[in-house]
């Protein structure tokens, strides 16, 4: 699955790992993430992320 | 219900999205000294380099707030707080009654008890205007001083490296990321930023910063003089307590929280950089969030959410650079051991114990092993031989 990068920080959303520390299980595609997801590391929302 | 949030950083705005979220039909006010709207803190590195521009890490207008229902008071500073009237009182003379309060007013740069602090060409960096002010002065400047070999002294050297020929990072520990890294990691972290253009100091003891009309260079204890034009302080920060010490709140380093964030006087919370939880303040944007959405909860229904702690991240990256650091890094005794293995510009050291189980990790340079080795961390399954003679 697209894996997509915070252009604020530079982390890096993987699908496969999801993000526990906000209640995203793996498997979650960046496109279902909710609107109010946020880069973990720096706060960036959804539409500072780019496709790595 | 009138929820009010004092400060509007990554907690603040964590928690007024929140409050909104929870409480749709309360009063949602956000106070924030700066007069631009909210911005992401840790690309101000890259606003110094001049690689972004404000409005690149900028993620919502101010516009966007009022859309949400949050009354966005920028470019107000809270100057009082009196829990007995439940008031703010701002600078411009504003009262602003709360019934619910979320102190959210960060860490501030700690400076050096040294001469010469005053003068012009001494910075801090913390807020945009003053990655603004550093490169407006640097435009001028040859050689830099950067104070302090820690995780942001290290990262906002090499943003100036990447438009001044010099700069200097002095630093009066051994070696740089002494709390993260060994003496090993240490030496090869700082060969490698030697590599990227930084002049690394460590043993340096400060004395004064010196210059007539602005600053010249900074004196050492040993005596030696180091020419700098532009000097940054990068030595730590401290948690902006005034308000609430003032107000009669506990403070300790922080503002001392208990596990629903609330803080001595009852419907106060604090939250992020400012906020001390069971002795720690973490200095992260993870745990700045993190606390805000469970302050933000009990200010909803109180004792509904307990914060659990924020594990440290794992992966760092110092002036691009990459590191992994997992768990225990300093062998115990014992059943434990270390296996070391290190080259140029490379270290990679494992703590085990006696089934071969990951402990801990140190991994400077060796990125193609950090997602291995985080598993075998997780899992807790035995490092395969393979692992540990391969190259
Ligand atoms: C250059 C830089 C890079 C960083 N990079 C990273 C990183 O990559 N990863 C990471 O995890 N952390 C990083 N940090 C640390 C991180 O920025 C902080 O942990 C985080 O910002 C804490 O958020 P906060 O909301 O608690 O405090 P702050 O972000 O400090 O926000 C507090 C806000 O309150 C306002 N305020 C204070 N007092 C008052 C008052 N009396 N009235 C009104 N408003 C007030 C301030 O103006 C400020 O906007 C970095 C820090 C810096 C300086
Ligand atoms: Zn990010």
């Amino acid at each position: 699955m697209q894996k997509w990068e915070c252009t604020v920080c530079g982390w890096i959303y993987d699908p496969a790992k999801g993000d526990p520390s906000q209640g995203i299980e793996p498997g979650t595609a960046f496109e279902d993430l909710p609107d109010d997801w946020v880069c973990p590391e720096c706060g960036a929302p959804k539409d500072m992320f780019q496709p790595l | 219900m009138r929820y009010v949030v004092v400060g509007g950083g990554v907690a603040g705005v964590a928690a007024a999205q929140r409050l909104r979220a929870l409480a749709p039909a309360a009063r949602v006010i956000l106070i924030e000294a700066e007069a631009v709207p909210h911005y992401l803190r840790p690309g101000l590195i890259e606003v110094l380099a001049g690689e972004k521009e404000l409005s690149e890490i900028t993620p919502y207008p101010k516009s966007w707030f009022e859309k949400q229902g949050i009354e966005y008071l920028l470019g107000e500073i809270a100057v009082a707080l009196e829990p007995a009237r439940q008031e703010i009182s701002l600078a411009s003379g504003k009262r602003i009654p709360y019934e619910k309060l979320l102190l959210a007013t960060g860490a501030e740069p700690l400076r050096p008890e040294i001469p010469g602090l005053a003068l012009p060409g001494v910075f801090t960096l913390r807020t945009a205007s003053d990655a603004e002010r550093i490169r407006t002065w640097a435009a001028g400047a040859q050689r830099a001083v950067v104070l302090g070999g820690g995780w942001l002294g290290l990262e906002a050297a090499h943003a100036l490296r990447r438009f001044l020929p010099e700069v200097v990072v002095l630093d009066h520990g051994p070696w740089p990321l002494p709390r993260q890294l060994d003496e090993t990691g240490g030496t090869v972290l700082a060969g490698l930023l030697r590599k990227k253009g930084l002049e690394m100091r460590p043993n340096a003891e400060i004395k004064a910063i010196l210059g007539k009309s602005a600053v010249e260079g900074v004196q050492l204890l040993s005596g030696e003089f180091i020419p700098a034009e532009l000097v940054l302080i990068a030595i730590g920060v401290r948690p902006r307590t005034a308000l609430a010490k003032e107000a009669g709140i506990a403070v300790n380093s922080g503002i001392l929280v208990n596990d629903f964030l609330e803080a001595s006087v009852p419907g106060v919370y604090a939250a992020g950089d400012v906020a001390e939880w069971r002795g720690r303040v973490y200095g992260t944007v993870r745990a700045a969030r993190e606390q805000a959405l469970v302050a933000a909860q009990n200010m909803v229904e109180p004792g509904s959410a307990r914060y659990p702690g924020t594990r440290p991240s794992q992966r760092l990256k110092v002036a691009g650079i990459d590191l992994l650091i997992l768990g225990e890094t300093q062998p115990k005794g014992g059943p434990q051991r270390e296996v070391r293995r290190q080259g140029e510009g490379y270290y990679v050291k494992l703590v085990l114990n006696d089934e071969d189980r990951l402990l801990g990790a140190i991994v400077i340079g060796g990125s193609d092993l950090f997602g291995r080795l985080e598993e075998l961390f997780q899992s807790g399954e035995p490092i395969p031989p393979s692992f540990l003679s391969s190259d």
